[in-house]
């Protein structure tokens, strides 16, 4: 069957689509409705700009909120990097820095971190100083190791000799030895009177 | 120069809008069938069409301090009602409605298995404008309305003469094509 037929038949259709019965008293008798109706108070437009307002502002505080957050999260990889030291003299001198902050009329793209308040600073060093990761502590050497780490270190035979038994017992010996004759008075020498 | 004519029908337009005392009961006599079909056209329900053609009347009563401002009321009124059948269009389930209509048109003194396959036809040209491309689509459906002229219709898309005729030409021609190469018909 030829295409155009159907296509005409139903633009046809939609051409000659009559309304329902009725439908003009219908629509008449909505639009009197409507047309009697109070005209809208101004209260509810007046809500609606409180909440606009109130939507508006927690927006606000959302975003400062946000700021907040990220000048710390900036912060805080800078303030990890130092030393323990470095941190400590900072909060020594937090007097000294708040000092030294630049004020808001001074604000330059090159120093933007010295603009930041000092309160924040401090806030965020105390929070990056408790996040570090310190390593484990050492264990404590023991005797034999400690006295390993002085032979490698300086060398010395008396070092190495107190990790031997026979070696440690010589030089007992010796060292008591030297002891006695350090201490022991000289022997008395014929023809001496004391 | 107005001459004094003109003069005295611009004061009677602001006078009623300055009073909103605007007939309402002609403006829906005069248009309700015609904007009943711009929406049936996109629409393919009764009830939908109605209810666009409904909320048509209630913005034109909403602003109707705008009404003396308008040149030509059909066209602004069908545009009103074409746009809330697009939207309206969006919202729904065009398949069903495509069906339903598709049923109305087959005659009843068919026999069954003709009166489906008829139906199937009808469908399927249904289906085929809905893939033409929007702008084709829009002036092929507008373009079925017996009392929309080419101007009006270029009114309500928003654009030329022209481009009208240049979209009807179009929309037509890749109907027909796609029709014959499904081989459904």
């Amino acid at each position: 069957m030829n295409p155009d037929h159907n296509i005409d038949r139903v633009l046809n259709a939609l051409r000659d689509a009559t309304p329902p019965a009725n439908m003009e008293r219908r629509i008449l008798n909505l639009l009197e409705a409507e047309a009697h109706k109070p005209p809208r108070p101004i209260r509810p437009r007046l809500q609606n700009l409180w909440i606009a307002a109130a939507v508006c502002c927690a927006a606000l505080v959302v975003t400062a909120l946000i700021g907040t957050l990220t000048m710390r999260h900036h912060n805080a990889p800078a303030i990890a990097r130092t030393t323990p030291a470095e941190t400590s003299n900072a909060s020594r001198s937090s007097t000294a820095t708040i000092a030294n902050t630049p004020t808001p009329h001074s604000h330059s793209a090159t120093a933007p971190r010295s603009t930041i308040q000092p309160r924040l600073i401090q806030v965020a060093q105390s929070e990056a100083a408790d996040q570090i990761s310190h390593p484990a502590p050492p264990i404590p050497l023991t005797e034999q190791e400690r006295i390993l780490l002085r032979f490698a270190r300086h060398g010395r035979t008396d070092d190495l000799a107190q990790i031997s038994n026979d070696r440690k017992a010589a030089k007992e010996e010796r060292d008591a030895a030297e002891f006695q004759a350090f201490f022991e008075p000289p022997p008395i020498k014929i023809g001496e009177s004391e | 120069m107005a001459s004094f004519e003109e003069l005295s029908l611009v004061l009677l337009s602001s006078t009623k809008s300055e009073g909103s005392e605007i007939d309402l009961t002609a403006l829906v006599e005069t248009y309700s069938t015609l904007l009943f079909r711009v929406a049936y056209s996109v629409l393919r329900s009764a009830s939908e069409a109605e209810d666009v053609v409904q909320e048509t009347f209630l913005r034109t009563l909403q602003h109707r301090g705008t009404l003396p401002a308008v040149r030509d009321l059909r066209p602004w009124l069908s545009r009103i009602a074409w746009n809330l059948a697009i939207d309206r269009r969006r919202r729904t389930r065009p398949d069903q409605m495509d069906q339903a209509f598709a049923e109305s048109l087959v005659a009843s003194t068919v026999s069954a298995d003709r009166a489906l396959d008829e139906a199937r036809r009808i469908q399927a040209v249904l289906g085929e404008i809905e893939r033409l491309p929007r702008d084709e689509r829009h002036a092929l459906l507008l373009s079925s309305l017996e009392e929309l002229e080419t101007p009006e219709i270029a009114t309500i898309l928003g654009r030329t003469e022209s481009a009208v005729r240049a979209l009807l030409f179009r929309a037509r021609t890749r109907l027909r094509q796609r029709l014959e190469k499904g081989g459904s018909l």
